[in-house]
């Protein structure tokens, strides 16, 4: 076993898997600061794979992708935070589904 | 340089229309002399800037390609296209004169007569401003298209203007009218032009002229075109059986009737065949038919002219007929001769409208001429220059109006196609002429009678119909100012002089200058092309035809004096009962009636049936069904949208599921 | 490699560095300016907004005057470095990450004026609403220059961070109106289900990566065409990622399946804001998708027209049927706006079937363009006149009811734009949809065109609604709007600008469609 390489494709399959339990994770989860996080589980799927395949092709923007992406995350988590923070005092809930005054 | 000059020559207008245009919209009326600055400004610049243009482009204009400007691209599809731009050459020059002219003088003299419409002075000359900026792009554009626009432009600014008291129910009805009778003709118009597209492959002069300079046509498919052509000329024109507009028309007010209805929009058919000259002189069957068409026309609404009242009235009838002989003459193909009547009507009729405008003013918006009479101890001035314009008309030597109209009566003779009949016709219609016009000219100034008196006496009578109501009546005549007074005094001179560019082949020994000049600049020589259209009559022939028509000139004058002066007889009054043809005369040959029955009677019916069952039974009932389906599959896609975020990643999600499952299902 | 890059580097993204410094300045003034911030951001902002505007112009390849005026235009020398951008009319700068070409400069073109109006239009409506913060105005200029940089970005990495650059700004910008339930919650929605479809995007930009193994838009195009290159695990790794991707962006876009946010984003967040997202976000995006299915997604053509097709129709249905039945105004323009989606989706790749080989027709880019364009000026123009018209309570038909007589010119401005959205000649919308009908009828998709047709037919009964409410006389009652239309100097300026274009731009289509026509050669 030592000395074999793992073929790229389970890095696809896994990242596949982590991205699926991210958007499982938006569809059914209420709190908005846990749908958020499943969100950043996706982002983050995709970090793996980005790396896999910077690797697979010996290419470093692959990996450079990877600090833009988390960079980008966190910038996102500050905004979307803020926003959070903001809609609480309104509504007094974090649950995504007691929003939704907007709507037919 | 002198591009730009021509594009502004034809833009100035606009300006003026939306400078007069935005005065309008102001709640109190706008200063009237700021309005007549714009107004009059914008035409008189133009004016002169066209003035200027003569001489300065003077050969490239008398050239056949012409002096050119390209102002911008408007439509570019497929082989179809046309460009804002304008073509400055004989013909249009020419047309170019006398629209900022003549349109000059009248946005003078209107200055004074609009006077006293405050509220709307500024919308008034608005129009105005707006009409010439049409016609000059009737006139100036270098292709069908922009002639299009230009012939919509100002069938808009007559309908404006014609309905400009809209309040007042005949005025909208005239303006109706008048739009609805131009639309047949339209319709004829735009085939025509389709035609010609899909024979030439465009629509640009300098490419049709080339065309047929290139080509040999065969005369059956230009016969159709200039047939449908003529049907657009017939509406906007007023020949037969499309002419009933114009009289109508005189419910604008008078400057407009001597702008729009007398010198200038009417005359666009005749501009049109004369611009279409190749596909006009191409179709002799067709050109037969314009003859015949305008002969009748110009008897016809001189026999109508005989028996009006209404002094506006007469002079409509009167523009119809000289109209018709001016499609005599490009019917007979004498282009010059033509153009020629075209001008020299331009001076006297606009000359004859706006002193009946003076006149009408003077009497308080009185305009049955049976309240008339004795003016002349009042206005001698006008009095002279009605005088001037009447002899102009009827034909009497010297004046403008013989030499154009005794050049059209030679050029009928010579015909070889049922030209004996068609002398016949104009030389009738010129005894009427000469009759009515000066039973006009007795009636008003003359006879024993007196306007003043009569208008004291029975001032409720005013039924006019340029009658504004709203002032009271003063006693005696209301004073006409410089600005009345000299625009006529011009166009007086104009109508004495203007015939002198167009002297007779038989005095000069030469071809007459004007149908020269037009020989010159039109793309194929009209006069040459036409030769073999005329016979050959010997001079003495050519004598006798011109004084016989001076003759029935003299006896038009003598039975209205004898008539009107000497018996003075007045017109009777609209209730008693005339003889069959007097009847038949003052009813106007009962056309508007005929219309009515045979026409729009039996439409109405059609219409109402297939409203009652065709509309609303099956497309409304259908519609109906189709809507309310409609509203219910939208009822049900609204619930997708439920507010609540978890299901719009849903949808996001499932999509992109089921895309995939497409896509890569059209993989494998 | 002495040089980090090289000066005609910068050159390629002077408008985005105009208005980055702009939006830079604006911070700077909240520092160092005791007072006035509001008014020197508001004068900074659109001052950058203009001169960015200038300068895309240069990067026409004729200029748009000379095309119009002819020859005379071409005479004018512009000063140095200008010249400069008008020679440089294709260059790849930063290594290839970003370009400038015609393309890139159309649509920037598009963007800045939009951009350029809605600056004009908001101080009023911001101070009235006491929501005026100087950082409104640099968000504003951030999301305009994100957008520049996705539409010049020739890098997938640089197109995602773009996007995100023009999202996030926009995420605040939702929910600016803090005191208000319904803007925080636009905010949130807008936000979640952005960074949501973004995830999907930065996956498909993972695949196109994995499969080709470079980030450089021209280099995987160069890659996907070469068909010895491609074995078939690498094909569906494209075409998922291609597949992903057009997630990312027809979110942006709102096509149908991502299109639930529209609605409720721009019925929350105030009206300003929504002309913002309706027209700029709606440009860039379009831009950005047809770039991608231009340059990747060709050799898939055939694979990939369903999914287009799928969009496309659905989105006209979906929308159309909806807007039917809304009562509230801005709403039922969010609608409208997705069936609008649809009509340009038809656009993104649809492949010429009358000639060999899946060729797309070259005009498809250059309709697309006049359509977004048409489209997004008629949208600042609408969205502009509903944020003067609304005084605390949103805008309902019934309350549009007698606005003719109250409101003459708000009214107007409504109908105007009802008309243009529905298609009527001689507005704008009726070009583009001429255009978009003529590209399809041109590439025999006869069954897209007759989808477009009879929901443009659907669309006039709603935009017909529109004028039926503002001008019909109910009992000759006063209307309940009394709000004067547009209470500022710079929104009359921007709201008369915009009506003449919504009503004339259609006659001078000619120069714009040549215009665009030549742009669509950018990357030959």
């Amino acid at each position: 076993m030592n000395g074999a390489e793992i073929p790229v494709s389970y890095v696809i399959v896994l990242t596949l898997l982590l991205f699926s339990i991210g958007m499982l994770g938006v569809l059914t989860r209420k709190n908005i600061i846990v749908i958020f996080m499943s969100v950043e589980i996706m982002l983050n799927s995709v970090n793996l794979l980005f790396v896999a395949f910077s690797r697979f092709w010996n290419d470093l923007s692959g990996e450079m992708a990877v600090f833009f992406v988390m960079a980008i995350a966190a910038a996102e988590a500050a905004i979307g935070l803020a926003l959070v923070i903001s809609l609480h005092r309104k509504f007094h809930t974090v649950d995504i589904t007691e929003i939704k005054e907007l709507k037919n | 340089m002198n591009e730009i000059l021509l594009i502004a020559a034809i833009w100035l207008p606009f300006l003026g229309f939306l400078a007069n245009g935005l005065l309008s919209l102001k709640k109190e009326p706008a200063s009237q002399k700021l309005v007549s600055i714009f107004g009059v400004g914008s035409v008189l610049i133009s004016f002169l800037i066209f003035i200027f243009l003569t001489f300065a482009e003077n050969t490239a204009i008398v050239s056949q390609s012409g002096f050119s400007a390209m102002f911008f691209t408007w439509i570019n599809v497929g082989t179809l296209s046309a460009d804002f731009a304008y073509k400055l050459d004989g013909l249009s020059v020419f047309m170019a004169w006398i629209v900022t002219g003549i349109g000059m003088l009248i946005h003078i003299y209107s200055t004074g007569y609009m006077e006293e419409e405050k509220p709307h002075f500024a919308r008034f000359f608005a129009y105005l401003n707006l009409f010439i900026f049409a016609m000059l792009h009737l006139v100036l554009g270098d292709s069908l298209p922009l002639l299009f626009l230009g012939w919509e432009g100002v069938g808009l600014c007559s309908y404006l203007l014609i309905g400009f008291d809209y309040d007042k129910d005949f005025a909208a009805v005239a303006g109706k009218k008048a739009f609805i009778t131009n639309r047949i003709g339209d319709a004829g118009f735009i085939i025509g032009m389709f035609l010609l597209f899909q024979l030439t492959g465009s629509l640009k002069y300098d490419e049709i002229y080339g065309f047929f300079g290139a080509n040999s046509v065969d005369a059956s498919t230009l016969n159709i075109i200039a047939l449908c052509l003529f049907v657009g000329a017939m509406g906007k024109s007023a020949q037969i059986p499309l002419y009933v507009w114009l009289p109508d028309a005189m419910a604008g007010p008078t400057p407009v009737s001597a702008l729009i209805h007398a010198a200038t929009m009417v005359t666009a058919g005749v501009f049109m065949i004369a611009r279409l000259a190749p596909v006009f002189l191409g179709a002799p069957e067709a050109s037969t038919v314009i003859a015949f068409v305008g002969g009748f026309t110009a008897l016809l609404s001189a026999l109508i002219a005989l028996t009006q009242t209404d002094i506006k009235k007469v002079l409509a009838y009167s523009t119809v007929s000289q109209l018709g002989y001016m499609f005599m003459a490009m019917g007979v193909g004498a282009y010059g001769a033509g153009m020629f009547h075209l001008m020299t009507h331009a001076f006297f009729k606009a000359l004859l409208f706006l002193g009946s405008g003076a006149v009408i003013l003077a009497l308080h918006h009185e305009q049955d001429m049976r309240r008339m009479g004795g003016l002349y101890k009042h206005v001698k001035l006008l009095a002279i220059l009605f005088w001037v314009a009447a002899v102009a008309i009827s034909g009497i030597p010297g004046l403008s109006g013989f030499f154009s109209k005794d050049m059209i009566l030679e050029m009928a003779y010579t015909f070889a196609n049922g030209g004996k009949i068609l002398f016949l016709l104009g030389f009738m219609t010129a005894i009427l002429t000469s009759f009515y016009i000066f039973r006009l000219i007795f009636l008003t100034f003359h006879t024993s009678g007196d306007a003043v008196k009569k208008m004291e006496e029975g001032g409720s009578h005013g039924h006019g119909h340029d009658e504004h109501g709203h002032h009271s009546h003063h006693s005696g005549l209301v004073p006409l100012g410089w600005n009345i007074m000299g625009p006529l005094v011009v166009l007086g001179v104009l109508s004495v002089f203007g015939g002198y560019v167009g002297l007779p082949h038989i005095i000069t020994h030469k071809t007459p200058g004007i149908v020269g000049y037009f020989d010159q600049v039109l793309s194929v020589a009209p006069s040459k092309a036409a030769e073999s259209w005329h016979q050959h009559i010997e001079g003495s022939t050519a004598w006798l035809l011109m004084l016989a028509s001076i003759g029935v000139a003299f006896l038009g004058l003598f039975t209205a004096w004898f008539f009107y002066q000497k018996q003075n007889k007045v017109p009777a009054e609209d209730s008693v009962k005339r003889s069959f043809f007097v009847h038949l005369s003052f009813n106007k040959f009962f056309v508007d009636e005929i219309y009515e029955k045979i026409l729009l009677n039996p439409l109405k019916k059609i219409a109402d049936l297939s409203y009652k069952i065709i509309d609303v039974k099956i497309i409304d009932a259908s519609i109906d069904y189709l809507g309310k389906i409609t509203l219910l599959i939208g009822s049900y896609m609204r619930r997708l949208q439920t507010g609540v975020t978890p299901n719009y990643a849903l949808y996001i999600v499932s999509g992109t599921v089921v895309i995939a499952f497409i896509v890569f299902g059209g993989l494998n | 490699m002495n040089n980090l890059f090289q000066f005609t580097d910068l050159i390629a993204i002077l408008p985005q560095i105009i208005l980055i410094t702009g939006a830079l300045l604006i911070l700077f003034c909240q520092i160092v300016l005791p007072r006035g911030r509001v008014d020197a951001a508001v004068f900074i902002s659109g001052v950058s907004a203009i001169l960015a505007l200038a300068i895309s112009l240069f990067g026409l390849e004729s200029s748009v005057l000379e095309s119009i005026f002819g020859g005379a235009a071409s005479s004018i020398k512009y000063p140095g470095f200008l010249d400069e951008i008008t020679r440089l009319t294709k260059i790849y700068a930063f290594s290839g990450h970003t370009f400038w070409n015609p393309f890139a400069s159309i649509y920037s073109f598009a963007i800045l004026c939009c951009l350029t109006f809605v600056i004009l239009m908001a101080p009023k409506i911001l101070k009235e609403l006491d929501l005026n913060l100087s950082e409104a105005y640099q968000m504003m200029l951030y999301v305009g220059a994100g957008l520049l940089f996705f539409i010049s970005a020739n890098d997938l990495m640089t197109i995602f961070i773009s996007l995100e650059l023009s999202s996030l700004p926009l995420f605040v910008l939702a929910a600016w109106d803090r005191k208000s339930k319904s803007s925080n919650e636009a905010g949130i929605k807008y936000f979640l289900l952005g960074v949501f479809s973004a995830a999907f995007f930065l996956l498909g930009t993972a695949f196109l990566y994995g499969a080709t193994g470079t980030m450089n838009l021209l280099d995987i195009s160069a890659l996907v065409n070469e068909n010895s290159k491609m074995t078939s695990e690498t094909i569906s790794m494209v075409i998922g990622g291609i597949l992903l991707i057009m997630v990312g962006i027809g979110f942006k876009v709102a096509v149908f399946p991502f299109h639930a946010w529209v609605p409720d984003v721009y019925e929350g967040s105030i009206t300003i804001v929504t002309a913002l997202m309706g027209s700029l976000v709606k440009i860039g995006a379009v831009a950005v998708f047809f770039k991608i299915m231009l340059l990747v997604a060709k050799p898939f053509a055939q694979y990939l027209m369903p999914a287009v097709v799928i969009f496309s129709v659905l989105s006209m249905f979906y929308g159309n049927y909806t807007a039917l039945l809304q009562e509230n105004i801005k709403r039922m323009f969010a609608f409208s706006s997705i069936a609008h989606a649809g009509y340009m989706a038809s656009m993104f790749y649809i492949p010429d079937t009358s000639k060999e080989g899946y060729m797309i027709h070259p005009e498809t880019s250059a309709a697309l363009f006049f359509y977004v364009f048409g489209y997004a000026l008629t949208t600042v123009l609408v969205f502009g006149t509903i944020a003067y018209l609304e005084k605390d309570k949103p805008v309902t038909f019934e309350s549009l009811k007698g606005l003719s007589k109250t409101n003459p010119i708000s009214a107007f401005l409504l109908a105007l734009s009802a008309l243009s959205f529905a298609g009527i000649p001689p507005m704008i919308g009726f070009f583009g949809k001429f255009y978009i009908l003529r590209v399809l009828l041109k590439s025999d998709q006869v069954f897209l065109a007759l989808m477009v047709t009879i929901n443009s037919l659907i669309g006039i009964y709603y935009y017909a609604r529109v004028l039926f409410y503002t001008y019909w006389d109910f009992d000759k009652e006063e209307g309940t709007l009394k709000t004067k239309a547009f209470r500022s100097a710079g929104s009359w300026a921007s709201g008369i600008i915009l009506s003449l274009a919504v009503l004339i731009l259609g006659f001078l289509s000619d120069p714009i469609f040549r215009q665009a026509l030549s742009a669509s050669y950018s990357f030959r």
